[in-house]
């Protein structure tokens, strides 16, 4: 009776609001988890059905089916549709979905991130499908390289199509790997150590991590590209000191990780999978991990291998080529590893296990064929032809749809509470596998026989007729497959059969809950002591429901989990959460009126928009905490613990953390390309005379110190946090004042010379980074006064010294780098 | 935990760099042994590197108790190898051609 | 049968733009390495696929208490076997990467121009000509390829590995003609709406009456 009560309360406290009002305002992430995925699988169908346009053009020389011009657009709205709005909100939903589920927690670190995730990634992925219908979509190619991208050669709307609707969607990105990173550091099962956690975890904390210092390249590199297209401003033009090439590192210093960040989400989806068909522990899980950790890091050195045939000396070449040649052999342990795996057990063959099965087959090829292309002479003729498009769908769709549709077999019970109907989904997966083989492997040989990519249509006399016509049959037959796939998805969810909790004898805690799952996942938080607390205890699910956990209780209308300490998984204290909100939608309404304003070129309303963005991150920052002294709570089990209002390291502080180290990716990008120009770009120095000053990097150097100095006296003695806040917003604002006037006195107008455009873009950067630090600390300044942060709960300026400081030290580096510069230009 | 493939990180970007500023600031003329400046230049760093990557391998064999400690041992021993490898054009290709 | 098979293999690499049909010191030591890169390649998806096939069908104890064997998965399938196989193939790589880099004397240098859409090619004795490359044979040629206006990519599969044509540079391909005739090339990188139209062809002269022929040509 007890335990149904307890359901009864935790309902109530973690349901959505009512009607449509509900569904704008979930923060829920099972619900946002689903979303994420059904979106990115309608993404997926329009970016299949731009596939069968393009082996419908292919599939006989010389074909009157699309004129270049159409063929253009198609290309290379399939390729960023794939990637962009298909693969990454993809890996992301799996994610969000799954996460706290296989953790043992309630929620993710800030379910209303996740919700304004969804809905920039459901306004970015829009604005690029209308702008495909009105005929304006991108049509450089899904790497878009300038110069052909910049304005004189695509003087239309297409390109910043691209750059906006793909940054838009990014922020999605960014924000999805913040809280992956969080929930895992913080949000586990109590005793849930770094290696007890499930392999996935490892996998996921990778991935994201990976997605922090892979994306801002990419989104750098694409405001500068904007940058130039609407201002002006030659980043990419050789004429006036640019260089083309820096877009090519930034696209593909992003482009390569963006592999792997696909692919290992997969492979653990893959690690969780096999031990449980295979019904015995998965070997290696510690060389798993390293090897794990191996792709994560050599992965960021592979990117130059897209760049083979650009003139680049053989040296360099060779680094980039023994780096690609090396990140086989991390990939080659965990294949080794689950084939071992499934050696010692007895598998099951169960729907999940054909898709993995095809997995083998297909991802073994791509990764061989993809040894090949490291190798530098070879990809020089391979390159840019139909043999790298063969290899990147051997593995894309090996490396990550194959184990996806097996994903969504094994966890589609879990979600609907429902087992398959019939035998549709192993002709799915036939077709789907035969009709992959068909377009793809011969595709290998088009390439090496000379056909380009990208080419609208090709001559008879060329000998690919045969073989193109091939691989668009077989192109047809897989897309027959993936609707029939849909169709089994969409009969199982209305007919299937209901089943039994965990009908696959798994692992993972996801399976220790109600299926369909609840709102608020576990009725009371379990404590574990091994990687597979469900096989140690099949009961594990029943007693978790009955209340005989952690937390197992509804106080006020408090959504709680627990956190832990990061190394030992020891409980730390009680994170409280935010319930349904509206101000997700609103802010990322705010930002999508700032990528509009930009898109239709009405630069004069963009800063309305970045000022109303502000004050909606303002509102929502004003919404978290409390003005209580709440004090420890009983977590049952004798813990008592503290909530996190009254902790110093609350996820707030964490979040904050890797948002820094991701907007100092950025910064650190942008440095790289003012020397990268300097060093290689023609036209340099720029014309005129330059000197070395110091009075404004003096003056922003005593600001920054001012404001580095008003914030750490706050932290030392909270009676000294009040004007130390405003000390530091004020000094923050001199060093803004002196990076304006440094530019203003000194430098040459942006448009002139490449040096300029990104000393400019430096200094707005700067000025940008001190502007967020000192908006910070005033509102730090604003919640002492309404009594949210006191001597009992100071942990919110732990928050704000983080960016205040960050905006001071980018002051300073900024300031002095272009002060300097001019000695040396 | 990862300290073995950050060294790697930083000493993969240094190469590049100083490759790159060799090559473009035209430090091709001849140096002892017959070799160039930018190339004696990037076997010294190379060859340090490999040296801090050792340094650090020692100091992270101390402890080997808990199952963190022996992947951060293994991940120094991957990091040692990554440089090894990926450094290795250095002595065996052309610098600047 | 097995001659019947070759004979049709071998005529399925013929083309004129195929790789594997190399006409060009440059292209023909790819195509080797092509070769070889493709028997490694069989042998080893064949030894994967045998290992999962057989893993799949025995019956294995599925004891949760011994799982797998690790040293012989990890150990020498997952690390040493494949650390053995990449190490000697990068070796490789870059003996052939060195082999056809533009060191030592070229008989001569031509000027590339690539534009939308066209390829213009300058000689040294100052003539010039539009989409058709002559050059003779026998002797490595340098290409110094500049582009005036989008990033190209010039292609010569026969003769060798591609180059890109980027605006605000130089990039220099050696290439060379064994015999004399036509090879035909394409622009690689995609460069707008003529991009599939965007080709030229090189024809190679022999040696002894090259200059009287390529300068009655040019």
């Amino acid at each position: 009776m007890k335990a149904l009560e307890l359901h009864r309360d935790l309902t109530r406290i973690w349901k959505n609001e009512t009607g449509w009002r509900g569904v704008f305002s979930s923060v829920s992430h099972t619900d946002l988890g689903k979303r994420f995925i059904i979106t990115a699988a309608v993404f997926f169908g329009i970016g299949g059905v731009l596939a069968m346009l393009i082996r419908a053009q292919l599939a006989t020389p010389q074909s009157a089916f699309a004129g270049p011009e159409v063929y253009g657009q198609i290309f290379t709205m399939h390729g960023s549709i794939m990637m962009f709005l298909f693969a990454i909100p993809m890996l992301e939903g799996l994610a969000i979905y799954l996460l706290p589920k296989i953790l043992g927690a309630r929620d993710l670190a800030y379910p209303r991130l996740t919700a304004l995730g969804w809905w920039c990634y459901l306004f970015g992925g829009t604005i690029m499908i209308l702008a495909l219908l009105g005929g304006v979509a991108p049509d450089a190619g899904w790497f878009l390289y300038p110069p052909l991208s910049g304005r004189e050669f695509t003087p239309g709307v297409n390109s910043d199509v691209w750059l906006l609707g793909i940054t838009f969607v990014e922020i999605s990105a960014i924000c999805a790997a913040i809280e992956i990173v969080v929930t895992i550091l913080k949000f586990r099962a109590a005793n849930m150590s770094l290696t007890r956690m499930p392999i996935m975890a490892w996998y996921l904390l990778a991935t994201a991590g990976m997605m922090i210092f892979g994306f801002p390249p990419l989104i750098l590199g694409s405001i500068l590209l904007e940058l130039e297209r609407a201002f002006g401003w030659p980043f990419f033009q050789p004429e006036f000191g640019g260089s083309p090439l820096l877009w090519q590192h930034l696209f593909w210093l992003f482009g390569h990780p963006e592999v792997y960040i696909i692919f290992l989400p997969a492979a653990g989806a893959l690690s969780t999978m096999i031990p449980v068909m295979a019904r015995t522990p998965l070997i290696g899980y510690g060389a798993i991990v390293t090897a794990v950790m191996a792709l994560a890091f050599l992965s960021f050195g592979l990117w130059v291998h897209h760049m083979f045939t650009t003139g680049i000396p053989h040296m360099a070449l060779g680094f980039f080529s023994a780096a690609s040649v090396l990140v086989a052999i991390p990939t080659a342990v965990q294949v080794f590893a689950w084939i071992g795996t499934i050696w010692a057990g007895r598998p099951k063959f169960t729907l999940p296990m054909y898709y993995i099965l095809g997995f083998f087959v297909v991802f073994v090829l791509g990764g061989l064929t993809g040894v090949m292309l490291a190798i530098v002479p070879f990809d020089q003729q391979a390159h840019d032809t139909a043999f790298v498009t063969a290899h990147l769908h051997y593995v894309l769709v090996g490396g990550f749809v194959f184990p996806m549709l097996a994903a969504a077999y094994y966890w589609m019970p879990h979600a609907t509470g429902r087992t398959r109907v019939m035998r549709v989904g192993i002709a799915a997966f036939w077709l789907i596998f035969i009709g992959f083989n068909l377009t793809f492997l011969h595709m290998h040989l088009t390439g090496l026989l000379g056909m380009p990519r990208r080419v609208y249509t090709y001559p008879v006399e060329a000998g690919w007729t045969t073989l193109n016509l091939i691989s668009s049959v077989g192109g047809f037959m897989q897309a027959f497959g993936f609707g029939l796939f849909a169709i089994d998805i969409a009969l199982q969810h209305r007919l299937g059969k209901r089943t039994r909790r965990d009908p696959w004898e798994a692992e993972t805690l996801e399976w220790a809950m109600p299926t369909p799952p609840t709102q608020y996942n576990f009725a009371s938080l379990p404590t574990v002591d091994s990687r597979e607390p469900l096989t140690q205890d099949r009961n594990l699910g029943a007693r978790l429901a009955g209340g005989k956990g952690l937390l197992a209780r509804a106080v006020d209308q408090r959504r709680e989990t627990l956190a832990v300490d990061i190394a030992s998984g020891a409980p730390e204290h009680v994170a409280i959460l935010p319930g349904p909100s509206l101000i997700p939608l609103h802010t990322a309404l705010v930002i999508g009126g700032f990528f509009l304003s930009m898109l239709l070129s009405l630069y004069w309303l963009a800063p309305v928009f970045v000022v109303a963005t502000a004050v909606m991150v303002w509102r929502w920052a004003a919404t978290t905490g409390t003005v209580n002294d709440a004090g420890p709570v009983n977590a049952g089990q004798g813990l008592c613990l503290p909530t996190s209002f009254d902790v110093r390291g609350s996820v707030g502080y964490w979040g904050s953390v890797l948002a820094v180290a991701a907007s100092g990716t950025l910064f650190a990008s942008l440095i790289f390309g003012y020397f990268f120009l300097w060093v290689v770009a023609p036209n340099w120095p720029p014309p005129g005379e330059f000197d070395a000053y110091f009075l404004e990097p003096v003056l922003v150097t005593a600001g920054a110190l001012l404001a580095s100095g008003g914030a750490r006296a706050g932290l030392r003695n909270f009676r000294r946090a009040k004007p130390g806040a405003v000390l530091a917003a004020c000094g923050l604002a001199l060093a803004i004042a002196g990076l304006l006037l440094g530019a203003i006195r000194h430098l040459p107008g942006p448009a002139e010379h490449s040096f300029a455009a990104v000393a400019w873009t430096l200094t707005c950067y700067a000025v940008f980074s001190a502007a967020v630090g000192a908006l910070a600390q005033l509102f730090i300044r604003g919640r002492i006064a309404s009594g949210h942060v006191s001597a009992r709960r100071p942990h919110e300026c732990r928050i704000a010294a983080v960016w205040s400081d960050y905006g001071a030290g980018v002051a300073i580096i900024v300031a002095w780098l272009l002060a300097l510069s001019g000695a040396a230009l | 935990m990862v300290s073995g493939l950050v060294l790697w990180a930083v000493a993969f970007s240094t190469l590049y760099a100083l490759h790159g500023l060799g090559c473009s600031s035209g430090w091709t003329g001849s140096g002892t042994f017959g070799l160039s400046w930018a190339k004696l230049l990037l076997l010294a760093v190379w060859i340090s590197l490999i040296g801090t990557h050792c340094i650090l391998l020692r100091w992270l064999v101390r402890r080997k108790d808990t199952q963190m400690e022996r992947i951060g041992i293994a991940i120094g021993w991957i990091g040692l190898g990554a440089t090894v490898v990926t450094g290795a054009p250095i002595v065996v290709v052309s610098s600047c051609v | 049968m097995v001659m019947v098979f070759l004979a049709s293999t071998l005529a399925a690499c013929e083309g004129a733009l195929s790789t594997i049909d190399p006409a060009g010191p440059s292209a023909a030591r790819v195509a080797d390495l092509w070769w070889c890169m493709l028997g490694g390649s069989i042998l080893l998806a064949t030894l994967v696929f045998a290992l999962l096939l057989v893993g799949l069908l025995r019956r294995g104890v599925a004891d949760r208490e011994k799982p797998g064997n690790k040293s012989v998965w990890i150990g020498w399938l997952g690390l040493a076997m494949p650390v053995t196989v990449l190490m000697v193939l990068l070796g490789f790589a870059l003996w052939v990467g060195e082999r056809n880099l533009p060191t030592g004397p070229a008989a001569e240098t031509i000027e590339v121009t690539a534009y939308n859409y066209g390829w213009e090619f300058c000689y040294e004795d100052g003539s010039c000509s539009e989409d058709v490359l002559r050059i003779p044979t026998g002797r490595p040629v340098d290409l110094d390829i500049r582009a005036t206006d989008v990033i190209h990519s010039l292609w010569i599969p026969r003769l060798a590995g591609k180059m890109d044509a980027i605006p605000g540079q130089v990039n220099r391909l050696r290439i060379q003609a064994d015999a004399s005739g036509t090879y035909e090339a394409v622009c690689a990188e995609y460069c707008g709406v003529g991009h599939a139209s965007h080709r030229f062809v090189v024809e190679a002269y022999e040696a002894e009456n090259a200059n009287n022929l390529m300068g009655a040509a040019r």
